[in-house]
């Protein structure tokens, strides 16, 4: 890999690494277990690895904004994760958060040097 | 078939945490299985109802999942540090006074040592950086593991409390010194060292400083100087050069002249030049033995260039002279400057 793809694959991939959380918490208002989860990023765009996934899982767990059980209905037990309040009211914060800075990039990526003359960027 | 996904998760289980282990492991296991569910539809879907599931797709499960070492590394908290950053500025900071403790402590105990023992020279002196260099090592591993436990075992609360910068203001900031204000490191160690080994030199093995004539095989050594004599004077000298010491060592604490220290400075050179003097003025210094020993050798020349009340010896002290007062000069105008 030539090193301008280098530095763009790691740039994009701190970018992607912030909105993750965002991300699953935003697919947990009802309860998901792994796979599920995975296959409804995917079908949404975002790849996620699911060796990446399952750890931010727990964390956010640990972290009081997600609840887990194992259900035992199944064919085989599955741990399903959904937020719970204190995760709920996180993801609205998160939700704002990105719009207002959605809003603000957006608006520096319209002008060039941010000096106000709205020349479009090619 | 499953004895693969035994394995795999044996290996990741490893490299967990103990109190966690069995869960994720539990939670691995229920997503593989999942995965392979899937993958085996899919395969049903291409190559007909009758597929069998194969060795050949847990692997690729596997593989998708990555090696049992990155799939365990993120699953341990993310602070994998020796030394974390909350630590570190803190760690560097004792660190170095740490080993300046050390190295100093060391100098000193060395230096006595020397000082007040029996021995060959060159072997005495090489106690100095051998002590020095141990010591440094083990100062330097024991503040780095106390450190590292403490990032070990330390509650992340509290870690992070031990923040340097926390009451940092920009009131508190210190003025940028003008460069004639910075004392130079290295010319100030370089000062320690030398006065270091003139002190153990001077006062312990003052007999080395000698004429070595080489005749038919056989070394003569005749001391240059008179040791009853230089004794007497290295009474005074002592106490200059370990005054000498303090105040480097002080400058290297502070790092910045100001007048105290200009003043102290001067103060010693001027002492040192003074006995220096003294010295020089002294026949009775040198070895009366040196003059016959020099005879018919071809150092002779050097008791012509040497002599006292020649030219040459006039130039000598002139220059020393020269340089003390231009020094001097240098710290009262800087000193003046200052302010």
């Amino acid at each position: 890999m030539s090193n301008l793809e280098e530095i763009i694959s790691n740039l994009t991939m701190e970018l992607r690494r912030g909105t993750l959380v965002l991300c699953v918490l935003s697919q947990l208002e009802k309860e998901q277990y792994g796979y599920s989860l995975v296959q409804n990023l995917a079908e949404r765009g975002m790849i996620i690895e699911q060796s990446t996934l399952y750890p931010l899982l727990r964390r956010l767990e640990k972290q009081g904004l997600l609840d887990s059980n194992w259900s035992l209905d199944e064919s085989r037990p599955r741990r399903y994760y959904v937020l719970n309040e204190k995760g709920r009211r996180v993801l609205n914060s998160l939700i704002g958060e990105w719009t207002d800075m959605n809003n603000t990039i957006t608006k520096l990526l319209e002008t060039k040097n941010g000096d106000g003359d709205n020349e479009r960027l090619d | 078939m499953k004895d693969w996904i035994d394995r795999y998760l044996y290996a990741v289980g490893q490299k967990l945490p103990r109190s966690q282990r069995e869960d994720i492991k539990k939670e691995l296991r229920s997503i593989i299985l999942d995965d392979l569910d899937e993958r085996i539809a899919n395969q049903k879907l291409q190559k007909g109802e009758d597929y069998e599931a194969t060795e050949e797709d847990v692997f690729v499960i596997l593989e998708s999942l990555g090696s049992p070492d990155e799939v365990a590394a993120k699953y341990r908290p993310n602070n994998r540090y020796l030394i974390g950053p909350e630590l570190y500025e803190l760690y560097c900071l004792l660190l170095y006074i740490v080993l300046g403790a050390v190295a100093l402590g060391i100098s000193i105990a060395t230096t006595i040592d020397i000082l007040s023992s029996q021995g060959p020279f060159i072997e005495q002196l090489f106690k100095l950086p051998m002590n020095l260099i141990s010591a440094a090592i083990s100062a330097v591993g024991s503040v780095t593991i106390i450190f590292a436990l403490i990032q070990r075992f330390g509650k992340e609360e509290s870690i992070k409390g031990i923040d340097l910068n926390k009451n940092w203001s920009p009131r508190n900031l210190e003025p940028v010194p003008v460069a004639y204000e910075v004392i130079k490191i290295p010319d100030t160690i370089a000062a320690i060292c030398f006065t270091i080994i003139a002190l153990i030199i001077f006062n312990r093995f003052p007999h080395i400083i000698a004429m070595y004539n080489v005749s038919e095989g056989i070394t003569s050594v005749t001391p240059i100087f008179n040791l009853d004599v230089l004794a007497g004077y290295m009474k005074y000298m002592n106490i200059l050069w370990i005054g000498a010491v303090l105040l480097n060592i002080y400058k290297l604490k502070v790092g910045k002249w100001n007048t105290v220290l200009r003043l102290s400075e001067i103060v010693i050179d001027l002492g040192v030049l003074i006995i220096v003097l003294m010295m020089t003025g002294n026949p009775a210094i040198l070895n009366p033995s040196i003059k016959d020993a020099a005879v018919g050798t071809e150092m002779e020349f050097l008791m012509k260039l040497g002599g006292i009340g020649t030219v040459s010896f006039r130039i000598f002290i002139a220059v020393i002279l020269l340089f003390t007062v231009f020094e001097a000069a240098k710290h009262i105008y800087y000193s003046i400057k200052s302010h």
